[in-house]
Parts: C-alpha cells; structure tokens; sequence
C-alpha cells in the first residue's frame, strides 16, 4: 500500500460522499446515521452491547469501491455479503476486515507510531 | 359517592393570577380514573376560553399535573408514572390540548403529601415555585432560582425544605394537625433556561432526567412565571386490598419473572425482564441501576462519573452522531484505539447539559445533520445566508454542544430561529422543501419521526394522525424488536407470524373480535382496512385510561406477548395479573378489563372534543408530504418485518420496507376510524347522540354552541 492510497482511504468524505446507515436501539427505534470515512464505520458496525448497526450490504460494498476507492476492501466486503449467514454475524465478519486495512493503511502513515494502534 | 382507596382525596389548584390556591375534592373527578383523566377533565372545567387560545404560552392555559390511584404503591411498573397535560407550544398547523408523561418518584411522592393531582390556572406577576409540604401549601418568590439550571434548582429547593444530614436522615414535616417525619429529599417539578426563555423545546424535568417535553410543558411553565413545583408527603397510600395487592405480584413473579443467569435478550423490555440502563452506548465506568417509585424492573442509571445521570433512550443519543464524526474524521488511529468509552462520555455529557438546561432533545437530534451540512454548503456561518456564530468546525465537541444548547435555550443565535419549534424554524429559514421531501424526518405535526417509520409500522403514523401527538405508545412495538432482531441475529423467529397475530388480536377487546386476525395484517392490501381502523380505536382507548390515566408504564404495558411464559400470552386482561387486578386491589371497586378500556374511550372523546372546540379539523391529521411521495427506501436498513398476509392469504413476516402511503388510501382509513368512533366522517368531530351516550350532555351543548358538533350519520 503506498502512502497515497492509504491516505486516500482513510481521508475525511465530504457531505456528497457520506454512507447513509442506521443504528437500532430500543426502544428509541431507527436512527439515521451518517458516516464520513472508513474509521468511522469502524467504529459503526462494531455496535454495542445495547445497539445494532444496520447498514444495506451492496450499498457497503459499492461505496467502499467507488467512493472510498478500495476495490480490495469492496471483494472482501462482497465476499461476506454472499455467506449463508445472518445480518449480525455479517457484521462481525466485517469488523476484522476494515480494522485490518485500516492498520495497514496506518502503519503506513504513521510507522513510528504502532504501538499506539 | 364512597370514597375510593387508592387516592389521596384533594387536587390541589394553584391561582397564580392572585397568587392563591385551593382544594378541589377528588371525588369529584374519580370517573376520570387520575392522569389524563384529571387532566381533560380539569381543562374543561378551568378553561376560560377554549376556543379562543391558540398557544400554551397564553396565561389562560390550564397545566395539570396528575398522579394515578397507582402513584406511591407498588404496582408492578406504574407507581411511579405521572401525566402533564395542556395546551401545546409549537405543534403544527394548529396547537392543541396535549399530553406528555414522566417517570421518577413527582407522583409518588405527590401522593404522599395527600394529593392526587396539582393544576395550575393564570400567570404569576414575578416568578415563583410551589412548595408543598404535607397540607401546607406554599407559593414562594423564585427570583433566587431564576436562570439557574433543572439540577441546581431542585438542590436548593431540596435543602430548603429539609436537610437531611443535619437530623441523622430524618427530617421532620408537619403532617395536618400532627408531625411526620420522613428520610426522603423533596421531589421536584422544574423547567431550566429553556422553558423560563419559553422554547417550544423547553421541557420539564424531574430528578436527574426525568422529562416530559413532547407540547412544549416547560414554555407553558415558562409562560405562567413557574419555575418549579415541589412536593415533601409523610404519608401513604391507603390500598383497598393490601393481600390482593401482594398475591399479584408474587403471581406475576412467578409468571413472568426473567431467569437472571439465562437473559440475555436484546428486545424490546417486557414486564419480567431483567433491570438494564436504557443508554445507548458501552456504560463508561461504574453504574447502578435506578427505577422509577415501585417498579419491578429498572432502566435508568447512575454514573459513577458523576454526570449523564438517568440520561436514557434518545437523549443519551441525540448528539453521537456528531461526536463520532468530530472524533473519527478520517483519523483511523481513533477508532482503532477503543474510544468508545469517550464517545459514551462524549454524549451522556450533551445529555446531562439538555437535562439541566431543559431542553426536549427528540426535536433536536434531527437538527444536528442538517446544519451540519448547511455549514458544509457553506450556507449556514458567521455572515452567511443564516448568519450563526457557532463554532461549526467543532460540530461533535463539547465546547460546541455548550453554546448550541446555550443558544437553544435562550433562543439567542441558531436558537432564536427555533423559538417556536423545528419545522417552523426550518420553514422560516425558507428550507421548507427539506421537511416535505423528507430530508428532515418530521413525519407529522412538526413532531419528529419517533424511530418508526408510518409506512411500515402503520399503527404509529395512524395513531398519532388520531390523537394530538407523537403517539409514543410502544403496545404493538414489541413485534418490531422481537421479530426483526430474530432475523437479524438469523435465529428462529420465537412464534410463528399467525400465532403472534392471534396473541395481540386476543387482547384487543371489545373492539376487535379473538378471531379477526386481519387486525395485525399489516399487508399493502389490508393498509387501509377498517379493522385496522378498529386495531387503532384499541391502542388509543387502552392508552387513554390503562396507560395515560392508570398510569401503567408505556415499556411494561400492556403486556400481550411475553417470552418468559411458556404460552407465550401476556399479563394484559388477564383475570390473576391483569390491569384491572391491580385496580381493583388498589381502589376496592370491581371493574373488568374492557371498563377500564371503556372509561378510556370516555376520556379519549372528551379530548376529542376539545380539539374541536380548539379548530382541529379532519383535514389536519395528514402526514409530511414525503410519507405520501417517496417510498421508505432499503438503504438504511436490513429489514422492517411485520406480520402479514400475502395474496393466498398465508401468513408470514413479510418486509414493509420499499412502500409509500397514498393520500386516498389514508383518507378511506381515517373515514374508517371516525365511522368506528361514531364521529362526522366529514369533520372528525363528536357528535350529540355519541356524547350523550357517554353521558357528556354538558360536552354536546357546548360544542354545539361553537358550531363545533358534528354531524350524525345518516
């Protein structure tokens, strides 16, 4: 990865870019949420013991392909979308994914820093 | 009459035009079950011009705050409610007699100072708060409180009226012609900035975060120069059965009790299901759970962080968003580095400054994004199109949510547009355009969209089109958690979908028979029908007196399904640990299940009437336009099941995502609603020969006086 692409996918989106997704909590319902880059979504679909992320999967994988611009992450993404597996377990496989790539993406930026990962 | 257990026996009614108040006798009032009840019926009678008021921040406004036969007993998950009721602030295209409800310990504690229900008429000429203790009663200058926040108001009235450490915990009360004592702090009513500046958004709180906010309660505070009210009781409830009381609970016990070690649901709560905070997020450090006056399970906290104390449900998220974005940015280090616990801190911070300066932080939630991007449009700045001098770079930190608050609570830079509420905020903005194509969810009355959409979860839209607000009546919302969680978690879905059906339908006496599933179809082909119409007239009139009146926890009641028994059936109606057991125990009278629901119908048509009067009309119970024009799009969410037929008839959860409303399809239903009402179907207005069978003669003669009385059905 060169530092150009691992800047390039771990930039900030601009408002035209933003992943359009959701949070489940009860018993306040659907929330829209709005996210603005891969770190974000990260953080996202991890949920919390009392939420869920809810986020369209070819939605996911198409914007990881035409607007973070990573093909690699979008065939991985894909991938998981074609398991016979639920939505949450989807989600679980999806976490490792991103958080790989992003510490790809960092140790290139920062190398000095790993050990703050 | 005889005097009926379960209350105190006096409404207290505070004058604040000649500072004066006096006691109205509860008997009086006692076919209106307490609650909203009171509520209406109070309004009706202290109302001096009805007609004539178009805003809760007209001094004539009559604000009642009620408790139930239940307040300060231990019902299973309805001692402790208490029911606001007045004249909204801020609701669209016309304000109206209004509710919102609170939890805590204001009723309980209301209740043992021997009274049911406090109601408040007038305007004080300075400001002030009431102070009760026991019978006496007290109307005190508030000059000292004024601008002080919701928990720095409650502590000094608090230590006014007793500090306890000083008397090894006791403090002492006089107790009508003798002494009581009692370990317990005052409870206290109060409004922060928000409602003393007279926002549409201003809310009364309660303890830590107990709110009601939903028709603008604390700009009616505001309004009336009332800062606060306090009650300190050194009595009890008087029960009718007191062994009726306790064989009902063990009963539900035994029924419905959660097995600690085996629950791990991620459902929506049911009555027997274990104590959890409802916070959004990871808990950032220690914390206990704390309930509200006598319930049996527990869904607020205390931090040992010492803030976001009781910051539950929407206001623990209402401003995650932005500090996610703030925090993440493009900035992969962060959201590595297990963060989370400062982004929980982060919003249970903006929760607490909401709590203490006493702002309703559903509306506002929705705000967030869109200025957001305004500012990224660089539309909305310092010397922009909407001029703001808010530190928008920081959108998602605290230094921002500080002045966004500050600013909203005042009405004073951003918050001076919303005075009056969001959507005629955004509409004077001239963005009307993003509340009818649904950029901004604000699905009906200038309400926010509660997190249930009205093209799938068709009862909420209809409901709230009927009543005067977002319904919040999470009865049927239990099949949203409970099905769609299954799916997602790709488990089994706990009972079949015509099961599930017949469980809620069994439970919908007297309007829908046992066997009309039809009545939980919530298929495209039956969206309009008029059973549905019939579903709808159930949850509005069991709401009325079970829930409103009653007083029976909305995340409890009514219990048609629950888990933790083997068939599956909930406490609802049920003739060992239904609603009607506990009254019964509670007041000595020997009414059924269907009476209560019956009673509920009484008070819903006397709200009804009082809309009239007010000039609601059918032709304002409509939806935003984008619930009619744009379809409820897949690209937020997996899946929105319900229970449904297709076109064979065979029943299934089937998804409800990807459709819209029609105008006509919503209007034949409403048509359907007003037949079953035995409203004009041209007006929704009650009519003569529907009031006086209910025995509301009075009612009829003077909605015919204005004009207001509909008419009967050839």
């Amino acid at each position: 990865m060169t530092p150009e692409f691992a800047r390039k996918i771990t930039r900030k989106l601009t408002l035209d870019e933003e992943l359009t997704a959701a949070i489940l909590r009860r018993p306040r319902g659907i929330f829209s949420c709005n996210i603005f880059s891969l770190a974000e979504f990260h953080y996202f679909i991890q949920g919390t013991r009392q939420s869920l992320p809810s986020v369209n999967f070819s939605l996911l994988e198409q914007w990881l392909s035409e607007t973070i611009g990573d093909q690699f992450l979008a065939d991985q993404i894909a991938d998981i979308e074609t398991q016979d597996v639920c939505f949450i377990d989807k989600c679980k496989l999806t976490i490792p994914v991103v958080e790989a790539r992003l510490r790809e993406a960092y140790s290139v930026l920062h190398p000095e820093n790993q050990d703050l990962i | 009459m005889t005097k009926l257990k379960g209350f105190a026996g006096k409404i207290l009614h505070i004058d604040l035009n000649n500072l004066t108040h006096h006691v109205l006798p509860t008997q009086d009032y006692y076919e209106w079950g307490g609650g909203h009840g009171f509520g209406a019926k109070l309004f009706w009678d202290l109302s001096e011009d009805i007609e004539v008021v178009t805003d809760g921040r007209d001094p004539r406004n009559v604000i009642t705050i009620a408790g139930s036969p239940f307040s300060g007993t231990n019902v299973p998950s309805a001692g402790g409610r208490c029911e606001v009721t007045n004249m909204s602030v801020g609701l669209i295209p016309r304000n109206r007699f209004t509710r919102s409800n609170f939890g805590g310990h204001f009723s309980s504690m209301m209740k043992h100072a021997g009274w049911d229900a406090v109601t408040v008429t007038g305007k004080a000429p300075y400001p002030v708060y009431i102070d009760v203790r026991n019978d006496h009663v007290m109307i005190r200058d508030a000059s000292h409180l004024w601008g002080k926040d919701t928990h720095e108001t409650q502590q000094i009235i608090q230590e006014d009226v007793a500090s306890v450490e000083v008397a090894s915990g006791w403090n002492g009360q006089l107790d009508g012609n003798s002494f009581g004592r009692t370990t317990q702090k005052a409870s206290v009513l109060t409004i922060g900035p928000a409602g003393e500046n007279q926002s549409a958004l201003g809310c009364l709180i309660h303890g830590a975060g107990n709110a009601a906010g939903q028709g603008g309660n604390g700009a009616v505070f505001g309004s009336k120069n009332l800062k606060a009210i306090s009650f300190i009781g050194t009595g009890a409830v008087d029960i009718a059965d007191p062994e009726a009381l306790i064989k009902a609970r063990f009963k539900t016990r035994d029924f419905y009790a959660a097995d600690i070690d085996k629950s791990a649901e991620f459902a929506f709560p049911s009555l027997g299901g274990k104590p959890e905070a409802i916070t959004f997020s990871t808990m950032p450090t220690g914390h206990r759970v704390s309930s509200c006056h006598g319930c049996v399970n527990g869904c607020k906290q205390r931090n040992a962080i010492g803030y976001g104390n009781e910051v539950t449900c929407q206001t623990s998220v209402w401003y995650l968003g932005a500090v996610r974005s703030y925090k993440f940015g493009g900035n992969a280090k962060l959201s590595l580095a297990k963060t989370g616990v400062e982004l929980t801190e982060d919003s249970l911070y903006a929760g607490d400054l909401a709590n203490k300066l006493g702002i309703n932080t559903y509306p506002i939630m929705g705000l967030i994004p869109w200025l957001q991007k305004m500012h990224a449009k660089g539309e909305l700045g310092s010397g922009k199109e909407i001029h703001s001098e808010l530190p928008y770079e920081r959108l998602g930190t605290r230094e921002f949510a500080d002045q966004f608050c500050q600013a909203i609570a005042t009405g004073t830079d951003i918050g001076a547009y919303f005075i009056n509420g969001i959507v005629p905020g955004i509409q004077q903005l001239g963005h009307s355009a993003d509340v009818d194509n649904g950029t901004l969810h604000y699905p009906y009355y200038g309400m926010p969209e509660h997190g249930y959409d009205p093209r799938a979860e068709l009862e909420w839209g209809y409901a709230t089109l009927m009543t005067d607000r977002d319904m919040n009546d999470h009865g049927l919302n239990w099949i949203y958690w409970t099905v769609n969680l299954a799916k997602l978690e790709g488990i089994d879905f706990p009972i079949p979908a015509e099961v599930l059906a017949s469980r809620f339908v069994e439970k919908m006496a007297p309007y829908v028979q046992a066997d009309e599933v039809s009545a939980m179809d919530y298929a495209s082909h039956n969206m309009y029908s008029e059973v549905l119409a019939r579903q709808v007239q159930w949850i509005n009139h069991y709401g009325r007196f079970w829930k409103n009146s009653a007083l029976m926890c909305d995340f409890r009641w009514p219990d048609c399904v629950n888990t933790h028994r083997e068939d599956l059936r909930g406490a609802t109606g049920n003739d060992e640990v239904g609603e009607h057991v506990w009254w019964n125990a509670v007041t000595g009278e020997g009414i059924s299940y269907v009476d209560g629901i019956e009673r509920g119908r009484r008070i819903f048509n006397l709200d009804n009437a009082i809309w009239a009067l007010q000039g609601r009309h059918r032709d304002d119970a409509k939806f935003a336009d984008y619930i009619y024009d744009h379809k409820m799009t897949h690209n937020k969410l997996p899946t929105y099941l319900w229970p449904a037929t297709n076109g064979a008839g065979q029943w299934d959860y089937r998804e409800m995502m990807g459709r819209q409303h029609s105008r006509e399809g919503v209007e034949e239903w409403k048509s359907h609603y007003y037949r079953a009402e035995g409203w004009d179907t041209a007006t929704g207005w009650p009519t003569r020969s529907l009031l006086e069978g209910m025995n509301m003669k009075d009612v009829a003669d003077r909605l015919e006086q204005a004009g207001k009385l509909g008419n009967e059905e050839v």
